[in-house]
């Protein structure tokens, strides 16, 4: 049991063998893993045996509460009186209501702007720092501080960056001549400077999912497309970004899922401001139910995100199928 | 474009000179990184400064004047260390139980087959769309109900079971080529022992991918700690690190000392974790 | 020897026994009591915890206490989980909410019942206690909110600092005088928040108001209000006076405070504590300028200690709340000692322990007692309040922004609020 290595010995031999004679690793892709096999009654049992200590705590941790908050959707509750019977009130509501359509809009641009940006470069600087150079683990610490930072501390610091008036970065685009510019001032710039901030803290975490996804690319799936005569640019969208698109699809999925509820960095870099202009649906969720007393209307604008990203996610499911390799 | 090969820095041995490229990599690397730190070097100059040195010269990394008693105001005034002690077991619980119960149904996920696979796993996506601001007052009921308020339990048991674990690891072991387990099929080998001699030794990046982010995840999670946590002895470094800023009187010298001590135990556990990125997965298997 | 030693120790050990049973026959009863504060604040609350257990050992207070921004949060959650804490803070802000969802319980008979005598509290902090000439709940943190002024910046610039009856024209004039310079070095005489309270003395003093006299129809369609917006505009149009857009967050309004940037601004007990921690800012306070038509436009403001109306404990609770916001003076002058909050009660021993000589605003006491005798102005406070001021402000930033003129921001989102207004019932 405790002697992993002659078996997979043998399975990895066996297995680079067969990727060896597949330069281009489409032919790795899921479809020939479902056929593969029947489903068959021994499996089943094992498959719900291995999920069972999740999922036990799966429903009642999650599960439950998610029930009873689709409950409240459909009530008024104040949080202190009884709730009562609101049917669809809330929802019929909550479509009129056009700080539901401002904070949607703000946190679409969020997501829209911020996700590929986030992926980009997340990929980006993972091979960057994947490469043979000197000094890799002290960059890789360095792009993931900011990811550990406590996001009041580092929020109060952008403030002071931002200031119109003493910012430093006014200061610096002062000296190439750049007049200052309103960051969090205005209405137009407050959303590409939240960005800019989400950016700097989240692009550490998805270069450690890239980084942990390069590491499964077999090295001599390169070497065999170099004697192909595959340049760089080649390499990366032929082996590459294949094998990592699991990887790149999770990013995808969970980056979607996280700026959809954009909270704290809105939160305590502009409150929401100006004029609305970075209010996002969960600071909307948070303030109808703690600060306007209405849990009911809350849960019904949680449950509209949740039909919105839930559309988004299975979108993406339906196109990985054309880009996800596994 | 891109810039250096994807050579596995162990594999060459050779010396070539530096080129064009790798110099490219090092400006651009060095750049972001100075924009990557400088916010960090900052909170730790500024937890040293005094209040009116951290108002009057923001900018300055190098205090005007040193001072230690940040650090020592901010154990007098809350028990910071037991909220260190606190935190550290709460993490290295929930840590510890989301790589086991993530695993094992990501193994599930990823390999078995059984019917209603996929629509348990879209409702474990599901799960993720919907903010835990609102699911907030459920599942306090529901810790009341089990008597688990103001108990490390209250924090420690709804983060086990993490749809985000379970999805991250999914994805990772569908990358591992079948061929490795069917060649152990052939040997004799039950689910267990494939899932823990094959999928498990070559997910070790993954592993500690996922350890690093739950590790960072629970560390720094605030709403269900200041909701379910009352006992001054049971709180936790958020708890505490929010205290300070607590009114519109923020003493953001203290503050900033906190956030620093705060911040230290992850940059550590970070560098540790930094050995098993660095594993490849052919090295990893052949090792044995 | 064994025997005899063994003896000993039963007896000890029994003598421990009923002894111990005997303390737990004293029947001690547990309450809860939900504050918000930093860690100078839940110190002080702290200290009275312990003179209260020290007065009163059959009680045991368990303090809940949270961040401000996390109190409100935490206390609505505990509620509806059923486990109320049985004294809780409130900010008069969701006050009204409170009463409306019958959360607190009338403490007027306990009042009476015990004689407390409630003319010693300021009378306008008693305000934001009181629903339909009822108590729920006592006040805490009665201050007014001030205007504070930089006096460095007024030296600088040779002007005298204004007389407390100053009105609105000579405000403006100060403005005008203040704002100079250009680019980064610009100054400004006064910087603002748009939030609404922070405008009330304005709308005031022009004779204007949120509500009318019933606090059931919206006004600030009204010209008299629409008036002070479109002047405020116009002067962050001219760069007279900063975008408050700058200042979304508290803390970019001090530190424009504590660099010289801002010479007037508005600012709460608390938010004074803060600009006392910069060692080079010299300021005093004053009341806000009075207008032509009203003169007290002062914003005083109270918070409540209130008893949650589902307290199991309610009489050990209502004595934990005399000892801790009743005029028995025994918490205020442990509150006192950290000098955080003026006094709730007129007692001149509490304002010497109050006020430190060392520190600006070296006015406070006079200034204070001043605005409490004649300038102060209480909110129109009512159910709906976070909701519909939320709608009111962000529409007052687009205006400031340039987007909108106050008239048609006014009207337009009129139907908005009244309907908050209308749906909260009086």
């Amino acid at each position: 049991m405790t002697e992993p290595g002659s078996n997979v010995k043998v399975a990895v031999t066996i297995a680079n063998k067969r990727i060896a004679r597949y330069p281009f690793v489409s032919t790795l892709s899921g479809g020939e893993r479902v056929s593969r096999r029947k489903i068959n009654r021994k499996e089943t049992i094992a498959g719900y045996l291995f999920l069972a200590p999740n999922m036990v705590g799966f429903l009642v941790f999650m599960v439950f509460p998610l029930v009873g908050s689709l409950l409240l959707s459909f009530s008024h509750w104040n949080l202190i009186q009884s709730p009562t019977f609101a049917g669809l009130d809330n929802y019929r509501q909550l479509f009129e209501n056009p700080l539901f359509w401002q904070s949607l809009k703000n946190t679409a641009y969020f997501a829209f702007v911020g996700v590929p940006l986030q992926i980009i470069l997340g990929l980006f600087l993972a091979v960057l720092l994947y490469s043979n150079i000197k000094g890799l683990e002290f960059f890789r610490t360095v792009y993931f501080l900011p990811v550990v930072s406590s996001t009041v501390a580092v929020s109060l610091m952008w403030q002071w960056l931002f200031d119109s008036h003493t910012g430093l970065l006014n200061h610096v685009l002062g000296w190439f001549g750049i007049n200052p510019v309103p960051w969090l001032v205005s209405p137009k710039w407050a959303m590409p400077s939240v960005i800019l901030v989400a950016l700097w803290k989240g692009i550490g975490y998805n270069m450690v999912i890239f980084l942990a996804a390069l590491k499964g690319v077999p090295e001599h799936l390169y070497e065999s497309a170099r004697i192909d005569g595959a340049n760089r640019w080649q390499q990366f969208w032929n082996i590459t970004f294949p094998m990592i698109s699991p990887s790149t699809f999770f990013v995808t999925i969970t980056s979607i899922i996280n700026s959809f509820q954009v909270f704290d960095v809105t939160t305590v870099l502009t409150g929401g401001g100006p004029a609305n202009a970075t209010h996002t649906i969960v600071m909307m969720i948070y303030q109808y139910a703690f600060d306007f007393f209405r849990m009911g209307y809350a849960s019904s604008i949680a449950y509209v995100l949740f039909g919105i990203v839930l559309i988004f996610t299975l979108l993406q499911l339906y196109f990985s199928k054309k880009w996800v390799h596994y | 474009m891109i810039l250096e090969p994807i050579n596995v820095a162990n594999t060459t041995g050779k010396k070539k000179p530096i080129s064009w490229s790798k110099l490219c990599a090092y400006a651009i690397l060095s750049l972001g990184g100075i924009i990557m730190v400088i916010p960090f070097l900052w909170t730790v100059a500024a937890s040293f400064k005094t209040y009116s040195d951290l108002f009057y010269n923001p900018y300055r990394l190098i205090p005007t004047e040193w001072t230690w008693t940040n650090y020592v105001d901010v154990f007098r005034q809350v028990p910071f260390h037991l909220y260190f002690l606190n935190t550290i077991k709460i993490t290295a619980a929930s840590t510890l139980g989301v790589l086991v119960t993530s695993a094992l149904a990501a193994y599930a996920f990823a390999r078995l087959e059984f019917p209603g696979r996929d629509f348990l796993f879209m409702g474990y996506l599901a799960t993720m769309m919907i903010p835990r601001q609102i699911t907030l007052v459920p599942t306090f009921v529901l810790m009341r109900w089990l008597g688990l308020l103001d108990t490390h339990a209250s924090l420690i048991l709804p983060g086990l079971f993490s749809a985000y674990g379970t999805f991250l690891l999914r994805q990772f072991f569908l990358t591992i080529p079948t061929e490795l387990e069917e060649a152990a099929t052939i040997d004799g080998c039950g689910y267990i022992r494939r899932f823990s001699t094959i999928i498990l030794p070559l997910s070790k990046p993954a592993l500690a991918t996922l350890g690093i982010f739950i590790m960072m995840q629970v560390w720094n999670d605030f709403l269900y700690p200041m909701v379910f946590i009352q006992s001054d002895e049971l709180r936790t470094l958020t708890l505490g690190l929010s205290i300070f800023r607590g009114d519109v009187d923020i003493q953001w010298n203290l503050l900033m000392a906190a956030t620093t001590l705060s911040i230290v135990p992850m940059v550590i556990a970070f560098l540790s974790a930094q050995r098993f990125f660095v594993e490849g997965i052919a090295l990893t298997g052949l090792k044995g | 020897m064994s025997t005899k030693r063994t003896v000993c120790i039963l007896v000890l050990l029994s003598t421990f026994m009923v002894a111990s049973l005997a303390v737990q026959a004293k029947e001690v009863t547990t309450i809860r009591y939900a504050f918000w504060g930093n860690p100078t604040a839940i110190g002080v609350e702290q200290d009275i915890i312990d003179a209260f257990h020290e007065a009163h050992p059959e009680i045991k207070v368990v303090p809940v206490a949270v961040a401000y921004n996390d109190h409100h949060t935490k206390l609505l959650t505990q509620i509806a989980g059923g486990m109320a804490p049985d004294v809780m803070r409130i900010d008069s802000y969701f006050f009204a909410d409170f009463i409306n969802a019958d959360a607190m319980l009338d403490i007027t008979d306990l009042i009476e019942r015990d004689n407390i005598n409630m003319d010693l509290y300021y009378e306008a902090g008693l305000l934001d206690s009181i629903h339909n000439g009822r108590y729920y709940g006592l006040p805490w943190g009665t201050a007014p909110l001030y205007m504070v002024v930089n006096i460095g910046m007024f030296e600088e610039a040779g002007l005298p600092v204004p007389d407390p009856d100053w009105d609105w024209d000579q405000f403006l004039g100060i403005i005008k005088k203040l704002s100079r310079g250009e680019g980064t070095k610009r100054q400004y005489g006064f910087g603002f928040e748009s939030n609404l309270v922070s405008l009330f003395p304005f709308i005031w003093g022009s004779g204007g108001d949120l509500f009318d006299e019933a606090r059931t129809t919206f006004t600030l369609n009204d010209p008299k209000a629409v008036g002070v917006f479109d002047t405020f505009g116009k002067m962050v149009a001219d760069n007279l006076v900063p975008d408050p857009a700058n200042f979304l967050t508290t803390e970019v309004l001090s530190r424009w405070t504590i660099n010289n940037t801002v010479a007037m601004r508005y600012g709460s007990a608390q938010e004074i504590l803060a600009l006392q921690q910069a060692e080079d800012l010299r300021f005093i306070v004053m009341p806000m300028p009075g207008g032509n038509e009203v003169k007290n436009t002062t914003v005083y403001k109270s918070n409540t200690v209130s008893i949650s109306k589902s307290s199991q404990n309610k009489e050990a609770a209502w004595t934990f709340l005399k000892f801790l916001r009743g005029p028995g003076l025994e918490g205020e002058r442990l509150y006192m000692k950290a000098n955080r909050i003026p006094p709730t009660f007129n007692v001149p021993e509490l304002w010497e322990l109050f006020a430190d000589p060392t520190k600006h605003p070296k006015n406070i006491v006079e200034m204070t007692q001043l605005i409490a005798s004649k300038y102060a102005h209480t909110l129109p406070l009512r159910p709906g309040w976070n909701e519909f001021t939320s709608i009111i402000e962000s529409e007052l930033q687009k205006v400031f922004a340039g987007q909108i003129p106050a008239q048609e921001a006014m009207v337009k989102i009129a139907p908005r609020v009244q309907e908050v207004l209308d749906r909260t019932g009086q």
